[in-house]
Formats: C-alpha cells, sequence, structure tokens
C-alpha cells in the first residue's frame, strides 16, 4: 500500500511536470528551450514511478511490513511543523528573542513535557544565549521586530 | 618535485591560524555529531554554512571536512559504548564493538576504532595527493557530453548502492534534479515552476532542503520515536590496545585502509559501502569467523578505519572532478559554491589554496583527532547522556537562525520546513533522501552538459556515444541501469 500511494502521487507529479514544461519552450534536440531538461526528467519520472506501481502490483508476496503511519503519534509532528510555519510568520513581525522564547516554550513544554523551571530557563537561555552568540557576537542578522531584537 | 612544492604550500596554508583553528572546530564539532545520534555532518555542515559565509572558502572547506572524517572517529564511540551508530557508517562497528564492551574491553575497542581511523585516514591521504592531481589533469580534456556521462554514471551508481530500493532511490534523484531546475533558466532568462513566487527565481537553495530533509525529517521522526539511550556504565580503564589486539588487528587495518580508499573514489562509495565491505572481508578471510558478533577486535579494527580512509578517498571525485561520489562530499561542492567557487578540474589551478589546504589540513585533522578521541573519551560519554528531549530544540534553533540568515528572508523557513515534512515522509514511505541532494547539486551541472552537448552535435544524441570516454561512461552506466531493470522485468514476466 505504502508503495501504491507513494508511486501513483509521483506519476501525477510527473504529468503535472510535463504538462508545466510544455508550457515553457521545450525546443527541439538541436536547440533545446527551457522546458526541455524538466520535460525529459518529467518522463523519466513517470516511467520510474510507473515502474514502481508494476512491481509493487506484481509483486506475489504479500509483505506483512509496518504501514508507514501505524502505530502514528503524528500529533507531535504535526504541532512541530505548524511551529516552525508560525515561528516564520512571526519572527519578522514580533522580533527574534520573543518569538524564540515562545516557540522553545512550546518544544520544551508542548513536545515532552519538561519542569516547568527547566522550560522556562531554557526558553531564557536559548533566546537570550542566542541573540548574544549570533547578533553581537557573529554579527549574523536576525529579526528585530517591535522589539527591536 | 613540483607535488612537493604543492604540497609545501598546502601546509602553509593549512598551518594558518585560521585554518588550524577552523580545522580543530571542524574534528569537534564531527566528533560531537558523530558521538550523539540523530544529528549528522549533513545537517550540521548545512547549519553551519550561513556563518562560514564569512571566513574565505579555504577555511570554510577545511571546517567541513574537518567534520565529516571527525564524525567517522566520533561514531564510533556510541556504536561500541551504547549499541547504537552515532553514524551510519559505524554501524558494523556495533556489532563486535558493544560485545567488546560488555565483556569489559571497551577501553581496547575505542582505542583500536581510533587509532585504526587515524592510520586509515592518514594513508589514504596520500592517496588523495597523488591521485587527485592528476585526474584533475586529465579531466580538463572532457566536454560537454563526458560531463554529462560522468553525472549520469554518478547518479546511477549513487543510486544502486543507497539504501533499499533502487527505483526509489531513482526517483529521488530525479526529484532532487526536478527541484533544481526551479527558477530562472540561466540561459533563456524564464523563470520555472516558480508560480509567481519572486523568492524562487533564484531557485531553491541546497542549505533548507538539507537542513530540512536531514535536520528537521530527523527530528520529526525522533520525536515520534521516542529515543532513549542505555549508555554503558562501567569505566573505561585502559584505552590503549594490547599487544595481542596489535597482532589481531593490524591486517584488518590495512586491509580496511586499502579498501576504504578504493571504494571512497567511486561515486556511491564513500565511508558507508566502505565499512560494510570491510566487516564482511574481515569474516569471510578470518581464520575464527566464529569469532565475529562475539567481540572480535578485527571487527572493530576493519570497518573503522575502512570509514576514515572511505571518507577521505571520497574527496578526490570532488577536488579533481567537481563530482559528489555521496551526499556528504554534494553540501562540501554546495559550500564551493556558495562561495563562488567552481568545483571542478580547473579548482586545482584556479584555486591552489582550497585544493592543497583542503588536502594537507587534514593531515592536522587526524592528528587532532586522535587526541581528541584517546584521553577525552571520558567527556563524550558524558554527552551520551544529554537527554534527546533537551537536545532537539537546540538543533531546531541552530536550522531557524542558519537558513534565516543566508539570505534574511522567512522564506527560507518556509522552505526548510516543507522540505522537513518531505523528509520526515520519505523515511515514512522509505525513500532513500540523498540522493534527492545529489540530483539537486547536480541538476544545474547535468542540464548545461546536455544543452550544451545537443547543441555542439546539432541535436545528434548520438554524441554521448561518439566519443570514446563518455561512450564508456554511458555503456556502464546502461549497463548498471539494465542490472536494476532485469529482475523487475523477470518479477514482471512470471507474473504474467
Amino acid at each position: 500500500m505504502r508503495d501504491i500511494i507513494s508511486s501513483t502521487f509521483i506519476l501525477l507529479l510527473s504529468i503535472l511536470t510535463c504538462i508545466g514544461a510544455t508550457r515553457l519552450q521545450i525546443g527541439s534536440f538541436s536547440a533545446p528551450g527551457s522546458g526541455f531538461f524538466p520535460f525529459a526528467l518529467g518522463v523519466v519520472m513517470g516511467c520510474l514511478s510507473f515502474g514502481l506501481l508494476l512491481k509493487t502490483g506484481f509483486e506475489r508476496e504479500i509483505v506483512r511490513g509496518k504501514e508507514p503511519f501505524c502505530g502514528f503519534r503524528g500529533i507531535k509532528v504535526l504541532f512541530l511543523l505548524f511551529s516552525l510555519v508560525l515561528y516564520g510568520f512571526f519572527v519578522e513581525r514580533i522580533g527574534y528573542t520573543l518569538t524564540t522564547f515562545l516557540l522553545f516554550i512550546f518544544l520544551l513544554r508542548g513536545i515532552n513535557p519538561q519542569k516547568w523551571y527547566v522550560v522556562i530557563g531554557g526558553a531564557l537561555f536559548a533566546s537570550l544565549g542566542s541573540y548574544a552568540m549570533f547578533q553581537l557576537a557573529l554579527k549574523v542578522q536576525l529579526p528585530r521586530g517591535f522589539l527591536g531584537m | 618535485m613540483e607535488i612537493f612544492g604543492q604540497i609545501l604550500f598546502g601546509f602553509q596554508v593549512a598551518l594558518r591560524p585560521d585554518n588550524l583553528l577552523c580545522c580543530f572546530i571542524g574534528v569537534l564539532l564531527g566528533t560531537l555529531v558523530g558521538v550523539l545520534p540523530g544529528l549528522g555532518p549533513v545537517a550540521t555542515m548545512s547549519i553551519l554554512m550561513p556563518i562560514t559565509l564569512k571566513v574565505p572558502a579555504e577555511s570554510a572547506i577545511i571546517m567541513f571536512a574537518g567534520i565529516y572524517y571527525g564524525a567517522q572517529y566520533g561514531g564510533s564511540t556510541t556504536s561500541i559504548l551504547v549499541n547504537v551508530p552515532g553514524e551510519a557508517t559505524t554501524v558494523m562497528t556495533c556489532i563486535d564493538g558493544y560485545q567488546m564492551a560488555l565483556q569489559g574491553r571497551a577501553g581496547p575497542a575505542l582505542g583500536i576504532a581510533a587509532i585504526g581511523s587515524f592510520i586509515g585516514g592518514t594513508i589514504s591521504l596520500i592517496g588523495v595527493m597523488f591521485l587527485a592531481a592528476p585526474l584533475a589533469q586529465f579531466a580538463l580534456r572532457f566536454g560537454p557530453p563526458e560531463y554529462f556521462a560522468l553525472i549520469f554514471l554518478a547518479l546511477t551508481i549513487v543510486s544502486g548502492l543507497a539504501v533499499g530500493s533502487t527505483i526509489k532511490a531513482l526517483l529521488m534523484a530525479a526529484l532532487g534534479m526536478l527541484i533544481g531546475v526551479i527558477g530562472m533558466d540561466m540561459n533563456t532568462g524564464i523563470p520555472r515552476f516558480t508560480f509567481g513566487i519572486r523568492a524562487l527565481f533564484d531557485g531553491v537553495g541546497l542549505v533548507p532542503v538539507i537542513m530540512g530533509l536531514f535536520g528537521i525529517g530527523e527530528i520529526l521522526i525522533n520525536i515520534e520515536e521516542k529515543i532513549e539511550l542505555d549508555v554503558f556504565k562501567a569505566k573505561i580503564e585502559r584505552i590503549l590496545p594490547s599487544i595481542q589486539d596489535w597482532l589481531e588487528s593490524r591486517w584488518a587495518i590495512l586491509r580496511g585502509t586499502l579498501l576504504g580508499f578504493f571504494l571512497g573514489i567511486i561515486p556511491g562509495g564513500g565511508a558507508l559501502i566502505s565499512t560494510f565491505a570491510s566487516y564482511a572481508l574481515e569474516k569471510r578471510i578470518s581464520r575464527h569467523p566464529e569469532k565475529f558478533g562475539h567481540g572480535a577486535i578485527e571487527g572493530v579494527a576493519g570497518p573503522e578505519t575502512a570509514n576514515n580512509a572511505g571518507a577521505q578517498g571520497s574527496f578526490i571525485p570532488m577536488l579533481a572532478l567537481g563530482i559528489p561520489s555521496n551526499v556528504v562530499i554534494a553540501v562540501l561542492i554546495g559550500a564551493l559554491m556558495i562561495h563562488g567557487v567552481q568545483p571542478g578540474p580547473l579548482l586545482m589551478a584556479d584555486h591552489p589554496e582550497i585544493f592543497w589546504g583542503v588536502i594537507t589540513s587534514m593531515y592536522l585533522g587526524n592528528v587532532m583527532l586522535l587526541v581528541l578521541n584517546l584521553p577525552l573519551i571520558g567527556l563524550w560519554v558524558q554527552l551520551l547522556r544529554v537527554p534527546y528531549m533537551l537536545l532537539f530544540p537546540a538543533i531546531i534553533l541552530f536550522c531557524l537562525v542558519g537558513v534565516y540568515s543566508i539570505s534574511n528572508s522567512v522564506i527560507e523557513i518556509f522552505i526548510m520546513a516543507f522540505f522537513g515534512m518531505i523528509g520526515y515522509l520519505s523515511k515514512k514511505f522509505r525513500y532513500e533522501p540523498a540522493p534527492l541532494v545529489m540530483g539537486l547539486v547536480l541538476s544545474s551541472m547535468m542540464e548545461n552538459a546536455f544543452r550544451q552537448s545537443l547543441t555542439l552535435s546539432d541535436g545528434k544524441m548520438s554524441v554521448f556515444f561518439t566519443r570514446p570516454l563518455s561512450a564508456v561512461m554511458m555503456i556502464v552506466s546502461l549497463a548498471v541501469l539494465a542490472s536494476y531493470a532485469i529482475p523487475l522485468v523477470k518479477k514482471v514476466k512470471r507474473s504474467l
């Protein structure tokens, strides 16, 4: 099942790639255009994903492996990804230190709950310590936000 | 005699205080990430890449190279003491290394691993010095068809040697190449697959992709699976191996060096394949194969020597041809490109400070690693006791700051999060992410070589088969591909 899902997805992606490539200029063999190489890649991906689909379909023995999301504890995974996206949205508006502080509160408390003093101490240390290291010592330009840091 | 002058020049570069410091930081970080499971050299290099933009290219590459071979040293510590490989390249060390630790011989196991790594790495470097330069000279004859054929060959072999399904690895390589075409076409200026997003006009950066796939992706898997390490508790007393240990492991070290070096040169080779090959060889030729799996010191000495020899041998295709033989070297090539240095056969002539500086720095790095690994073993053991749940937020922070500082744009954070999800899904669906990175790095090189070849030959695909060198490489690639396809065709035939 695992391979049927993934190969079907890539097959669709390869078709979309070929369609997208034809909208660019494909050109000819003697003068290949912008879409030539992506079109060729789309064809290669299509053939390979079709091959994988065939292989999975023709496999006589049923492989009783673990399915990809068997025993899925994905809520943490989704939360973590979501927190990264939120961080991206707010870091330039609020500023590096405060956003990082809030992110660490979430990571240390939300993903795998630690004691509150560890959470607050860790978040403070991470946000201020990393600001000092990157912005002040290494002169990496971090987003300032309304707090100016 | 010319080569000795160049080696001397290399030492002048490597012994500069800033480069010595970079080398030390590299090997220290390499040992650290090697010891800690869940954070590998690829993710570490990506995290540090934006910071290294402030230092000269040779210093950055010296540091990155140190991380790569340093991780081979460090990975053995976790394998021996915890029975969890710190790196994929130290998987084989777990088998006999951990058994030795259980028998109270953790010290000699760690000692022989460090000393074998030192010997393998140092001898392998001599090969790198004497082979890379003539190969680079030879590669100057390469035209676009030869380059296309070489890249095609590299991707084909790398996909075949990837863990798991070959079709999936080839798919990932093609997907990586597709990601590589996103952005403005260099020849026509037409934006491709950018969906109107201006930030994508310059293409998808290598750093957020790697950090996402290997950094965030790995964390997502780990927080789901919950890592708990059972660290070996007994005190480690004698580190230096006894005379008997030496006698038993000397030939394994020598064989590991040769095997690692030659497998390192081959695309797809490097440290990983070398360790498996070395362990299999040692077990096959041993007079006491029954000892393997129960604490045979040759089972530690061979693979540990081979992985370092392989890691250093894999620098040859990078330095001489600009072609990565594995994903770590692909990141190193990416780092060179970010510094505005074009990897390839002209590297030696145009940037001798990088070519010779990096090679000679590895001698110094090997000595530093020996010093770091033998007396400081207790410190590394303590590090293993840091809970992963406190470690992963720090890794995320480094990833976030690292990607943001590349172009001061939050788009890079979103790209990293997206590829983090891809990395997680690729693990779930058993796709190897390394070929994707190889494809991404090689995409523009391959497209340029392909288009130039067709333009030069007036559209004749036969150009790849009429020039002797490219013909040989294309035929080998097609033969390798056929060897992957034959079992599938047989399976389909049987089912019909």
